[in-house]
């Protein structure tokens, strides 16, 4: 492997790579878990910006499939769920957003009505045009799909062409070309008329507007009774970029509303013939699930499956459940063998940035030269066998003299424990439990004191500040290598440092681990509504900053989150619209948690996302109770930000008309009842 | 051989084209220099018609401010012997249908003449319309302007910006561009992390202004790396070009597109005269061009009007005249 080269240079390479990179790089450690996607039946996958939705997604196209084939590796799918064609339409790319912008009628309300159907028809005739598209190049390549069957491709198109769903626009079409350019034709219209070639849409189109999925259902059925595809051979329709329906100013909210519930409609049908495979961010499915036109909303389970993402990669009770970390080592390897190394293996991760020192050597190391009396705030009126304890403790382990002063203030007004300092073995704050939730409060107080910045290097660091996000991994492995070649700069060739043997030293990882913090937390403000997001992030991390740094006696170690009750913030839809775009966009970390308070209450906590964690100088961990507020202290702070003020809408998801918080308000209730 | 496309100070431009009327569209917006090419078309020309596109910005921390300057521009305007009529409202995120309505107004109002004034529309107005104006062959001349601001505000120009997604009429002919030319500018606004997650692969073209003032220089710099950051992998060529000079930008376009003959995808974030570069290009070539629309508008985006000899600095390029278009790709 080249030295000078950074394996982990291009950051999205696994969802934009050329086929023949994608089969090197993608890795398929999370495929057992996300098999919906190759089984009949509807599934939403969903997750934040850059969990890999798009990556998995890719597999079902025929270009990755044939990727495989050439590179002659195994489809990473089991055979039995390998026999599928696929189709799809990205929101974004495919100019669908444009219907709805040129009025049609002149009629407002009739406009808005006829909106929908013509989204729904884009759609259609999108996806079918798709899926002639996959059908041509599968069967150019038939060795790798058995079944498909040329030769009967015209009388598929005939077939097809012939059905009434197309209300007469495709009948003239006789042979698949013939029908693929109607198809292209009309999508081609939309466009003209879009970009305003065109005064108005032509009454072919008007008159002839398909239903939702009808179109996409006749289609399969036609290859299978054509025998251009082997019947049972199910279709996935791929919608990617869902989001933008719920998201978009240049939509309507009416109108993105209507469109989302278009693709209920297309996904309540439950035809057996062909499944949906909905890419969205978290926040964006879920929020109205009512079906166009009907009273009816869509079904978890019954409709729709979830694949979550981000829940799949989180870290779970038991760490031995997590699939993250041998994730990441696989893409780890990955990286490295496509740079040209190659002896890469599962354990390159941990040979190269080895292991995560231990605490006491992070604060020896954070300390330095440090005096006890300036690292340690030794208190005067402390006995002075206590103090001259606690300073020879520091000599020879600082974060255990750090610890025993937290216990001091917390425990010092307690006759007993004034009497003698503790034998060696016995210091009751080594006490698994109470060291456990202080010793990463104990180091950042120890580095701020010693005008240091907290150092993080090795494996379970880097692990911990992804916390399941392949996207920020990927990042921080590219900003330590970065930071790591710029260390060998000058150096000779023969003379230079070999990461692939030797590792990346503890202090370059940290430098590296430092940038990449800094570049997420400018990524932020890059994102739609990010800078909002941005100066609030700042808030709270300078707050939960202070609290730890200024919390001498170590009593609120869990000051790195705050925690909301649930019932009062489902009641104000901005606040909760608000965190939850935080939470979508990967700027917070949200999990539900146990009150220590008398009254019940269900409870969400929020942290930082760890990344952030070295730039505002935080623990990454959470330990004890967060900060518990109430939504009006959040309401609060953003006012006090300007992000919310009189008169003022935050950019928030749609939510249908039917959740108005306005008529609940009367009830006053949770924390708003204290006010 | 080059071709030859007019262009110059405004006065200079306007002296030396027949005498006729003109009708003006602009922008009424919190600069200063909204109102520049207003004040000097009307000293040397008669100016048959003025449409003012007031463009509001959704609510935002800043929108106190921004009233208060749209309050005083509206009074410059005013006060300057504009009449009210002449500022008409529009959404920052009007339909498209709207800007439709508004080019074809415009063009139904004029003498067939149009002075396009690009200072301060925003992209989502300015680039539609300058499609929608040379699509259309009542429009006999075509000139668009641009003012140049002493200076631009320190902080942040603008935020929250949304997805990468086309601009109005510019969604293009293609899904899978071969090339993506990016326009330099001071903020890259999300451009580098949307093109690698939002795009299939494609070489990257970075035009980089130059000659450039060196408080603009360190910002493009800082565009330029962060750009690069995220495409280290993909090829990458980056052109110096006169971010003031319009006929240039479009011969590099030309020339990057190997004469049109790759399909090109926009990304326009430096000088509105690059961009209008890119704009005439894509109408011509019906390429798309994608932008991370901001939301929210520093209301002290610029600072005043520079001035040349005493009088405002205002660019003048002649797009169409007497019916002959300048630019066209082989």
């Amino acid at each position: 492997m080249d030295q000078l080269i950074n394996p982990f240079h291009e950051l999205y390479v696994t969802e934009t790579a050329r086929p023949e990179e994608f089969v090197q790089l993608f890795s398929d450690q999370l495929l057992p878990h996300a098999l919906l996607l190759f089984q009949p039946g509807n599934v939403v996958l969903k997750g934040t910006q850059g969990s890999g939705k798009s990556m998995l997604l890719n597999l079902l196209t025929s270009e990755i499939r044939l990727a495989y084939h050439r590179a002659g590796k195994a489809f990473p799918v089991p055979e039995k769920l390998s026999r599928f064609i696929s189709a799809g339409i990205n929101l974004t790319r495919s100019g669908i957003l444009d219907v709805g912008q040129r009025p049609l009628t002149g009629d407002h309300q009739e406009d808005e009505r006829l909106f929908p159907l013509f989204f729904a028809d884009f759609v259609n005739y999108w996806i079918v045009r798709d899926i002639v598209r996959s059908l041509l190049t599968m069967q150019s390549h038939a060795d790798s799909f058995p079944y498909v069957h040329l030769g009967r491709n015209d009388q598929f198109a005939a077939h097809l062409a012939g059905q009434e769903c197309w209300f007469g626009y495709l009948g003239h079409a006789r042979t698949l070309e013939e029908l693929l350019i109607s198809l292209e034709r009309r999508i081609a219209t939309y466009r003209a008329f879009h970009v305003a070639n065109l005064k108005t849409l032509p009454s072919e189109i008007v008159e002839s507007k398909t239903s939702i999925g009808e179109p996409i259902s006749r289609t399969v059925e036609c290859l299978w009774q054509s025998g251009a595809l082997e019947p049972e051979v199910p279709l996935f329709v791929r919608i990617d970029q869902h989001e933008v329906l719920s998201r978009s100013d240049d939509l309507r909210p009416k109108l993105g509303i209507e469109y989302r519930r278009i693709i209920n409609k297309a996904l309540s049908t439950r035809d057996p013939r062909l499944s949906y495979r909905i890419g969205t961010r978290r926040y964006a499915w879920g929020d109205d699930l009512n079906v166009y036109g009907t009273e009816l909303s869509l079904e978890i389970l019954r409709d729709y499956r979830i694949i979550d993402m981000d829940q799949l990669l989180r870290r779970k009770e038991d760490p031995s459940t997590w699939l993250f970390p041998k994730f990441a080592k696989d893409i780890f390897r990955r990286r490295l063998e496509h740079a040209g190394c190659e002896n890469a293996d599962e354990n390159s991760l941990r040979q190269i940035m080895g292991a995560t020192p231990k605490p006491a050597e992070l604060a020896r190391e954070c300390v330095g030269t440090t005096e006890a009396d300036r690292a340690l705030k030794i208190d005067a009126v402390w006995p002075e066998e206590w103090q001259a304890f606690i300073r020879a403790l520091f000599a020879r382990d600082p974060l255990s003299a750090k610890l025993a002063e937290g216990w001091m203030r917390q425990k010092g007004s307690e006759k007993a424990l004034l009497s003698a300092p503790p034998a060696d073995n016995d210091f009751p704050w080594d006490r698994p439990y109470w060291r456990k939730e202080r010793v990463r409060q104990a180091l950042f107080q120890l580095a701020a004191r010693s005008a240091q910045r907290p150092m993080w290097s090795g494996i379970d660091s880097i692990v911990a500040l992804c916390m399941g996000g392949t996207l920020i991994f990927v990042s921080v492995c590219q900003h330590i290598w970065d930071a790591f070649l710029r260390s060998q700069m000058g150096i000779p060739e023969g003379k230079r440092h070999d990461p692939i043997t030797n590792g990346i030293p503890a202090k370059i990882q940290a430098l590296g681990i430092f940038t990449a913090s800094a570049y997420w937390y400018q990524k932020i403000g890059e994102q739609p509504g990010g800078g909002d997001r941005r100066r609030f992030i700042d808030l709270l991390g300078r707050m939960f900053y202070s609290a730890l740094i200024d919390d001498r006696s170590m009593s609120y170690p869990g000051y790195n989150g705050f925690s909301l009750a649930i019932d009062s913030l489902e009641r104000d839809e901005e606040i909760s619209g608000f965190l939850g775009d935080a939470v979508d966009y990967g700027d917070l970390f949200e999990t539900a948690h146990t009150t220590k308070e008398k009254d019940a209450r269900q409870r969400m906590k929020w942290y930082l996302s760890p990344i952030l964690s070295p730039y505002f100088r935080l623990p990454e961990s959470h330990v004890k109770e967060p900060m518990y507020v109430e939504v009006a202290t959040v309401r609060q702070w953003l006012a006090e930000l300007g992000i919310i003020a009189p008169g003022l809408t935050l950019p928030r998801p749609r939510k249908s008309s039917a959740d108005d918080p306005k008529q609940l308000s009367l009830l006053p209730f949770g924390d708003d009842a204290k006010q | 051989m080059r071709v030859y496309r007019p262009w110059g100070m405004l006065p200079w431009v306007l002296s030396h084209c027949p005498t006729m009327e003109w009708s003006l569209l602009g922008c009424l917006s919190v600069e200063e220099r909204c109102l520049a090419t207003w004040s000097a078309a009307r000293a040397v020309t008669t100016l048959a018609s003025i449409y003012l596109a007031e463009v509001l910005d959704p609510p935002s921390r800043y929108q106190v401010v921004t009233a208060e300057r749209l309050r005083q521009r509206r009074e410059a305007f005013l006060n300057g012997g504009g009449t009210g009529t002449d500022i008409r409202r529009h959404e920052l995120f009007e339909r498209t249908g709207a800007i439709i309505q508004l080019a074809e107004a415009v063009i139904s109002a004029s003498p067939g003449n149009i002075i396009l004034d690009m200072s301060c529309l925003p992209k989502r107005f300015f680039f539609p319309v300058c499609r929608l104006l040379l699509q259309n062959s009542s429009v006999r001349n075509l000139i668009v302007t641009y003012a140049t601001p002493i200076r631009y505000a320190h902080d942040a120009l603008a935020e929250d910006f949304q997805d990468w997604r086309a601009l109005p009429l510019f969604t293009g002919n293609t899904d899978t561009p071969e090339i993506l030319i990016v326009n330099v500018g001071h903020h890259a606004m999300g451009l580098p992390d949307q093109i690698e997650h939002g795009s299939p692969r494609m070489d990257v073209k970075l035009l980089f202004p130059f000659p450039n003032a060196p408080e603009s220089y360190q910002l493009t710099r800082q565009f330029l790396r962060s750009v690069e950051q995220n495409l280290r992998g993909a090829a990458t060529q980056v052109k110096h070009v006169n971010g003031m000079d319009v006929s240039d930008s479009f011969d590099h376009i030309c020339s990057l597109s190997e004469g049109g003959g790759k399909q090109v995808l926009f990304a326009p974030y430096g000088p509105k005269p690059t961009s209008l570069a890119m704009c005439i290009y894509a109408t011509l070539r019906d390429s798309p061009v994608f932008y991370t629309q901001p939301r929210v508008y520093n209301p002290d985006y610029t600072h005043g009007v520079k001035s040349r000899n005493g009088e405002s600095q205002i660019y003048a390029y002649c797009l169409r005249l007497d019916g002959h278009d300048f630019y066209s790709v082989a």
